[in-house]
């Protein structure tokens, strides 16, 4: 913020109260400004992340986030919120299996995708056998899955903004100045 | 002190915790990843470290600081006797002893806490995320505000 000098005893006393109030709006319209950046960057990054994985449920993760972005004078707020179940898996995992656990999904019938495709799903998050189940593409064709294991997208994008959070509130806020632009 | 050795300990702090009968009367198998078979002793607890890089250090190299973060699942099952103990209620108790440790006693700082779904509906599964910064040369942990 430059350096702005008053002279209080000749009306400018009125002047400094002005010159706050425009610098209070220009704040509020700063951090709007921040929050819309953070949010792009935000989907940026997990897009880029995302498509430099071999992943099938990248897709998912790409198309399914909601970036919900808020500013209310106390907080600035962006939340990344995923509609897609196959997207929180892509993130966390399946997780756990439990032994005699009875998941009968049968997804497709032999009509759909042949009669390999019918079935139980088999659960296997580690690449030491083709256990897995049969499941659309993004292309709709009939694939294999062997797991799905944690691919943390949205949490390393977020550590990816994060360090970077410092150089966009710089990039915006320093433009602001008393007595406004 | 090495990140190795931090999470080790932590790991360790919470075996101990997850094993004494009278803090945790269910039990709980710790883990480094998901198993690769279909255990059939729950609760599950899979701990891992998910971030570890340098943040910060001074010009002639020295005060080294770290960001560390830890993944902590937690799975369990409804356990049926007399009386059925919710699968929700085992986790969450799971869930606040291990908070106790690696926010109370190391100082990481708790940056999610979520109930993800598991494949196997039959199974409850809470994801937490822990992060702070490990001072190389102090071996303070503190939170990255």
């Amino acid at each position: 913020m430059a350096n702005k000098s008053y002279d209080l005893f000749a009306g400018g006393l009125d002047e400094v109260i002005k010159d706050l109030q425009i610098y209070e709006r220009d704040l509020i319209i700063a951090n709007d400004i921040f929050t819309q950046r953070l949010a792009v960057e935000t989907v940026e990054t997990i897009k880029a992340l995302a498509m430099s994985s071999d992943g099938e449920e990248m897709a998912d993760i790409i198309n399914s986030n909601i970036i919900q972005r808020f500013a209310n004078g106390q907080e600035s707020v962006v939340r990344v919120v995923n509609t897609s179940q196959n997207a929180t898996y892509s993130e966390f995992g399946y997780g756990i299996v439990g032994a005699g656990s009875e998941i009968d999904t049968k997804p497709f019938t032999s009509d759909e995708y042949g009669a390999e495709a019918i079935g139980k799903w088999n659960y296997d998050v580690r690449k030491h056998g083709l256990k897995g189940w049969w499941y659309p593409n993004r292309f709709g064709t009939p694939t294999h899955s062997i797991g799905q294991i944690p691919r943390r997208t949205i949490y390393r994008s977020y550590l990816s903004v994060l360090g970077n959070v410092g150089s966009y509130a710089n990039s915006v806020f320093s433009k602001l100045k008393l007595g406004g632009n | 002190m090495t990140n190795e050795e931090v999470f080790d300990e932590i790991v360790d702090a919470i075996d101990d915790i997850l094993s004494n009968s009278q803090l945790n009367p269910y039990g709980a198998d710790i883990m480094s990843f998901i198993p690769p078979y279909e255990p059939d002793v729950f609760p599950v607890i899979v701990i891992s470290q998910v971030d570890y890089r340098l943040v910060g250090k001074t010009l002639n190299k020295h005060e080294k600081k770290y960001k560390f973060a830890i993944e902590c699942q937690i799975f369990s099952k409804d356990i049926i006797g007399i009386t059925t103990t919710h699968k929700r209620d085992i986790a969450n108790h799971i869930d606040e002893l291990v908070k106790g440790v690696i926010q109370d006693t190391y100082g990481l700082g708790l940056a999610m806490r979520n109930v993800i779904p598991n494949l196997d509906e039959n199974i409850y599964r809470i994801v937490c995320r822990y992060e702070g910064v490990i001072d190389e040369d102090t071996k303070v942990i503190y939170i990255d505000e």
